[in-house]
């Protein structure tokens, strides 16, 4: 009897383990995560969200090398936690904790080069598990792309989060911002319409609209359109102030400049 | 001293005020065999408890081997056979043997050389290396006297041991208690069938509501009303009707 | 001591007959070799992830099987009336209790250091970079954890029925893992000071994420605690079956 109670308990034990290691071997390959989620909803149901947004946050834990940073401001060059204003952590109250303190780690670290590969799991545990987490989704795409040099990945899960966010203009913003290095303008053309129709009244920061439009532009010049890229310039323009200088708006500027003429 | 067995004024009271000895004092010569008499609820079990000091007693002193009952030294030459005992069902009979031997302090040499003799001697050396769960009831209270004749025990102390006996095996019994005895060995046993202890017994007691009604040879229990049967005698000592 | 060890053997061997350390090493190991099959972007070499389950698994399991191979001995001799006939041979009630205690602890041991075993194993084929003398230490520490827990669980038996025992056991483990630092400010200084604090056992992080291993003078504290703490539950125990009939 107890054995079967403790196999009954390994099993779902098991079948956590295996939501939670998201138990597919073509786990790169977005086109399957629905599939998996399909399966893993009828074992635990929405847990699975649950258990998506642990593993983004594990993301983060194993960033720090195991250590819980809750401290913003750390200083970074010291063994214990001091922060920014130079406050020292409390001293510990009685042995117990002066001996979990021992036991744990407690320093302040950060995976170096090669280490960071180390999260990748959880990044794409998170996405596949909680795809409508749009944070964990820009987060693992930004990761993949600018830590990992894995553009295409990068690609394909910004791809799936558009499609589990028709809500989310960042995602498409992002996977515009790839594209454009790429060069694929006709996609980057395709994207920043699809952004700035999801983006349209909501409140979408300044720099990332000035970058869409700016994006925007540029594929509609590449693609031998100049009068629509030259609106598309005068809209980013629109949003800096009179004073303002950036090099983004000088060279906005130029554009400007350079088409004007043409488009009359 | 020439005492296996000695109690003296021994009370034990249980939980919710349930006297189950009171001021019991019997002593068992070394050497003989001995029969505790009484009807269910009688105190039997408990005096068997007693002596091998699986319950302290509320007050009275009990002694086995000469040594107070409490001391684990007392119990290294006693054999114990339950009423209804059950061994640990993952071991084989070796296996359980080795086990209880171990306790003993045995050799391992000792330990396989008696294991073997004790399972020879109760007919089970064929299924030596069977697992215990897989025994019928016959073949348990086979493994429980061989375990209670493993460390070759000065004194065997037996609770109930021909319940749920054949016939033949009860012959074989009797005949093993004679050869024990024979050997100067001490045997103490608690028992329902008057006929095993008017064939066995040198000496009996009989118990009924935890006091001693009386104590003597099995000639002394039937003569003294004339040429009374030991039944009829302990039928009317506990209150039943003889037939 | 003759009949202590005897009585230790005895649980080494009904863990392994028993089956249910077979059935968590199954569960376990098809868990870590299916987790350590899975590609994640075509990376070589990334490991910790399954170092980290890998130990999880370990720990969890071997913490059930003692746990419940530790709360169901007495209760399981009271009811299989095996007791009165052990009892009965030239054994004193405490070398019972440190059997019993000492049996449960091996034999949580021994199952542990079969997952474990098997996890460095499955870690190192997988290409896991590790500290071997981190990996001795995670594993010394958790034998640690064992003895702690083993004495919990075994002096729990005196007093509980198997399954409560059992309960109580994992229960007070998993709390004291999840909440033993805060518990202080959570429940109050009793329980903060009362309850064995496991959590002292567990150097998952310091293998995983690659931190080293324990200073001398914290292993001795830890060591001390451990076979201190044991004494407590073993002791109540041991003052319980004293005064028990077989």
């Amino acid at each position: 009897m107890k054995t079967i109670a403790l196999g009954a308990a390994a099993l779902c034990l098991a079948g956590s383990a295996f939501a939670a290691a998201g138990l597919d071997s073509r786990l790169a390959s977005p086109e399957t995560g629905f599939t998996l989620g399909g399966s893993l909803y009828r074992l635990i149901g929405g847990a699975t969200e649950a258990v998506g947004d642990t593993l983004f946050l594990k993301a983060e834990f194993y960033y720090h090398g195991g250590v819980s940073a809750d401290y913003e401001n750390d200083d970074h060059s010291r063994e214990g936690l001091v922060d920014a204003r130079g406050a020292r952590r409390a001293e510990p109250t009685d042995w117990i904790e002066r001996l979990n303190r021992r036991v744990r780690a407690h320093a302040h670290y950060h995976l170096k080069r090669d280490e960071k590969k180390e999260m990748l799991p959880f990044f794409a545990l998170a996405v596949r598990l909680d795809p409508k987490n749009v944070e964990a989704v820009l987060t693992s795409a930004y990761w993949l792309d600018r830590e990992f040099k894995k553009p295409r990945d990068a690609a394909d899960v910004l791809e799936k989060g558009m499609r589990d966010n028709p809500g989310s203009w960042e995602i498409p913003l992002r996977l515009a911002e790839l594209r454009f290095r790429e060069k694929n303008h006709a996609a980057v053309e395709r994207l920043c319409r699809e952004a700035l129709g999801r983006a349209a009244g909501k409140d979408a920061e300044r720099h990332h609209l000035i970058d869409l439009h700016f994006w925007f532009a540029e594929s509609l010049h590449a693609l031998g359109r100049p009068a629509e890229a030259l609106s598309a310039y005068r809209s980013a323009l629109g949003f800096y102030g009179d004073e303002e200088k950036s090099l983004l708006r000088d060279r906005i500027s130029a554009r400007v400049t350079e088409l004007a003429p043409a488009a009359v | 001293m020439d005492l296996a067995i000695e109690l003296k004024d021994v009370t034990v009271d249980y939980a919710r005020g349930k006297r189950a000895l009171d001021g019991l004092s019997l002593s068992v010569k070394k050497g003989t065999i001995f029969g505790f008499l009484g009807p269910n609820g009688a105190g039997k079990s408990t005096t068997v408890k007693a002596i091998l000091g699986l319950l302290r007693p509320s007050s009275g002193s009990v002694r086995l081997n000469g040594l107070p009952a409490d001391d684990p030294r007392s119990r290294r030459d006693v054999g114990y056979l339950p009423e209804e005992a059950h061994y640990y069902r993952f071991l084989t009979p070796l296996e359980l043997l080795d086990f209880y031997g171990r306790v003993f302090g045995l050799s391992r040499v000792e330990r396989r050389r008696r294991s073997e003799a004790v399972l020879d001697l109760v007919g089970l050396a064929a299924v030596a290396k069977r697992p215990i769960r897989t025994f019928s009831k016959g073949m348990a209270q086979k493994i429980g006297l061989a375990q209670a004749l493993l460390n070759e025990p000065r004194t065997l102390v037996l609770d109930e041991p021909t319940s749920g006996l054949d016939p033949l095996a009860r012959l074989e019994l009797r005949a093993l208690l004679l050869k024990l005895r024979s050997e100067g060995r001490t045997v103490f046993f608690s028992s329902h069938e008057l006929s095993e202890v008017e064939l066995l017994c040198d000496t009996a007691a009989i118990l009924k509501d935890g006091k001693l009604l009386q104590q003597g040879t099995v000639a002394e229990l039937e003569g003294g009303r004339g040429e009374e049967s030991l039944e009829r005698h302990f039928v009317r000592l506990v209150g039943g009707r003889p037939s | 001591m003759n009949a202590v060890f005897a009585v230790a053997r005895l649980l080494v061997l009904e863990i392994f007959r028993k089956k249910d350390a077979y059935v968590a090493f199954l569960l376990m190991a098809v868990i870590l070799v299916y987790a350590a099959g899975m590609d994640f972007y075509d990376e070589r070499n990334v490991v910790r992830y399954l170092l980290e389950l890998g130990l999880s698994l370990v720990f969890f399991f071997s913490v059930i099987l003692t746990a419940a191979l530790g709360a169901r001995q007495v209760p399981a001799e009271r009811e299989a009336r095996t007791l009165p006939v052990l009892l009965a041979k030239p054994i004193r009630r405490s070398e019972f209790v440190a059997g019993k205690f000492l049996g449960t602890f091996l034999a949580g041991a021994a199952a542990f250091t079969l997952f474990y075993g098997f996890f460095l194993g499955v870690a190192s084929f997988k290409g896991g970079v590790f500290s071997a003398a981190t990996a001795g230490e995670t594993y010394l520490a958790f034998l640690l954890n064992l003895w702690v827990l083993a004495a919990v669980a075994s002096g729990l038996s005196y007093f509980l029925t198997s399954s409560a025992g059992l309960t109580l056991t994992v229960l007070v483990y998993f709390l004291m893992n999840t909440y033993g630092p805060a518990l202080k400010a959570k429940a109050g200084p009793f329980l903060y000071f009362t309850l064995p604090h496991f959590e002292f056992f567990d150097l998952r992080q310091r293998l995983v994420h690659g931190w080293g291993g324990l200073p001398g003078d914290v292993w001795a504290a830890l060591a001390a605690y451990a076979f201190l703490y044991a004494l407590v539950p073993l002791s109540l125990g041991a003052w319980r079956f004293a005064r028990e009939n077989a």
